[in-house]
C-alpha cells in the first residue's frame, strides 16, 4: 500500500472516529448547544428584538482583582473600583489580536444598548508581542478601532494569568454582576446574543 | 462540526497556524520515506499535548524543552536510514507535543466555543480538538499526499535533499525557540500579514 494510501485511510478513521464520539456524547444535558437556558437565544444580537433569558445566568463565583496594572487610558481613576456594584463587561484583549478587534462591533452595540441603563465596560489590554507594550500605540488603536471605554493596561500580563489560570486566551469576555460576581465566561469570539441577554437579565433583575 | 473543520481550514492560513504548519511539513518532508507514520505521530503528539494544555492539565513547556524536543527530534527523521523502525513516530510525535505548547490559537467562533467548555468536555473536546486541528492541518496533509504523488523517479533523486531541507527547517524552529526569537518571528509574520 502506498504512503498516500495511508495517509487517506488514517485521515478517514481519524475523521470518522472523531464525529462518532461527538455524535455519541451530545447528550442534553452535556451539549455545548444546550448547555444552558441562554443559549436558546439567537446567534446575533438583534437592535429590534433584543434577546430574553429567561433563567438567571450560571454564578461563576467571586471576581478576581485587577492588581498591579501598569497604568490606565481613557480615564483619570481606577475604573475597575469605580465600576463595583455596576453591570460591567470586562474582556481581556490586545489591539493586534485578529478575533479580539471582531469583537469589538458587538461590544459598542452592546454598550450602546445598555450604557443608559447601567452597563460599563472595561477592557484589560495584555499585550501579546512586545511592540503592543507601548501606551501610545494602544491609545492610537483605541481610537481607530472604535474602543470608547476604559482601558486597563495590564502589560506585564499579571492580571492575564490570575484570572485566567493555566487556559489563558486572547480575547475573554466576562459579565461581573452587582455582587462582584462572575455571570458570563466567553473564550474567542461569538456568542454575544447570551452575552447581550446575560447584561440585560441582570440590569433588569439584579445579581 | 462542519462549521468547526472550516473554521480550521480557514485559519490555516493565518500566523497563528503557521506555527503549527511549518514544523509539521518539515517533520513530513525530513522523514520522507516515512511521512505518514511522522505525519500521523504528529498529529497525534499536538492532539494530546495541546488537549492536556487546553484543559488545563499542563501549563506551556519551558523554551528550553520545547526547542530541545524539536531539536532531538530532527536527528531520527534525518537519520532515518540507519535508525530502529519506529522511532520516526516517536520523534515525530514528541515534535508535535512540543510545537502545540508555540501554538497560540486564533479563536473564533466555533473553536472558542470549544475552549470554554474544554475544561470539562472530557473525550467530546478530544474529538472537537482533533477535527480543528484536521482543519488547520489540512494543507498539509494535501500537501504531503501531493509530495507523495509525485514520480517515484524524482523522489528517489531529491530525498536526500528534502530530509535535509526538513531538518534545517526544523533546526531553525528549534533554535528559534531556544533563543527566544520565535514569538518576534510570529509577531514580524502577524504585522506583515496584517490580521
Amino acid at each position: 500500500m502506498s504512503s498516500t494510501r495511508i495517509v487517506a485511510a488514517a485521515l478517514a478513521a481519524f475523521l470518522t472516529g472523531a464525529w462518532a464520539v461527538v455524535q455519541l456524547r451530545s447528550d442534553p444535558e452535556t451539549s455545548l448547544t444546550d448547555a444552558t437556558a441562554a443559549d436558546a437565544v439567537p446567534d446575533q444580537p438583534s437592535t429590534t428584538n433584543r434577546p430574553v433569558l429567561t433563567a438567571a445566568p450560571e454564578n461563576f463565583g467571586p471576581v478576581p482583582e485587577l492588581t498591579d496594572l501598569d497604568g490606565w487610558l481613557q480615564t483619570d481613576e481606577d475604573a475597575f473600583a469605580d465600576v463595583r456594584g455596576d453591570v460591567t463587561i470586562l474582556q481581556f484583549w490586545t489591539y493586534s489580536c485578529y478575533n479580539c478587534t471582531n469583537t469589538i462591533p458587538h461590544l459598542q452595540d452592546i454598550y450602546a444598548a445598555h450604557r443608559d441603563e447601567g452597563l460599563e465596560i472595561i477592557g484589560v489590554h495584555a499585550p501579546e508581542f512586545e511592540r503592543e507594550k507601548d501606551p501610545v500605540g494602544i491609545q492610537a488603536a483605541a481610537e481607530r478601532l472604535g474602543v470608547t471605554w476604559p482601558i486597563a493596561l495590564d502589560t506585564e500580563k499579571r492580571n492575564f494569568r490570575s484570572w485566567q489560570g493555566s487556559r489563558r486566551f486572547w480575547p475573554r469576555t466576562y459579565v461581573i454582576d452587582q455582587n462582584g460576581d462572575i455571570r458570563f465566561d466567553k473564550i474567542g469570539e461569538g456568542k454575544y446574543a447570551e452575552l447581550e441577554a446575560t447584561v440585560a437579565y441582570l440590569l433588569e433583575n439584579g445579581a | 462540526m462542519v462549521a468547526l473543520f472550516a473554521e480550521g481550514l480557514t485559519t490555516s492560513a493565518f500566523p497563528c497556524s503557521l506555527v503549527l504548519a511549518v514544523p509539521g511539513m518539515a517533520v513530513a518532508v525530513a522523514s520522507r520515506r516515512s511521512s505518514a507514520v511522522a505525519g500521523a505521530g504528529f498529529l497525534i503528539g499536538l492532539l494530546a499535548s495541546s488537549w492536556l494544555r487546553f484543559a488545563g492539565i499542563i501549563g506551556v513547556w519551558p523554551s528550553l524543552l520545547t526547542g530541545t524536543t524539536v531539536l532531538l527530534a530532527a536527528i531520527p527523521m534525518i537519520r532515518q536510514e540507519t535508525g530502529p523502525a519506529g522511532l520516526v513516530g516517536l520523534a515525530s510525535a514528541s515534535a508535535g507535543a512540543a510545537t502545540a505548547s508555540l501554538w497560540r490559537p486564533c479563536v473564533g467562533v466555533e473553536f472558542g466555543q470549544v475552549l470554554t467548555h474544554m475544561e470539562t468536555s472530557g473525550l467530546r473536546g478530544v474529538a472537537e480538538l482533533a477535527i480543528y486541528l484536521l482543519g488547520v492541518m489540512a494543507p498539509v496533509i494535501a500537501s504531503i499526499a501531493a509530495l507523495n504523488a509525485l514520480p517515484g523517479r524524482w523522489l528517489e533523486r531529491s530525498e536526500s535533499a528534502l530530509r535535509i531541507a526538513g531538518g534545517i527547517v526544523l533546526g531553525i524552529v528549534a533554535i528559534a525557540t531556544l533563543m527566544g526569537a520565535h514569538e518576534r518571528i510570529i509577531d514580524e509574520l502577524f504585522r506583515r500579514s496584517s490580521f
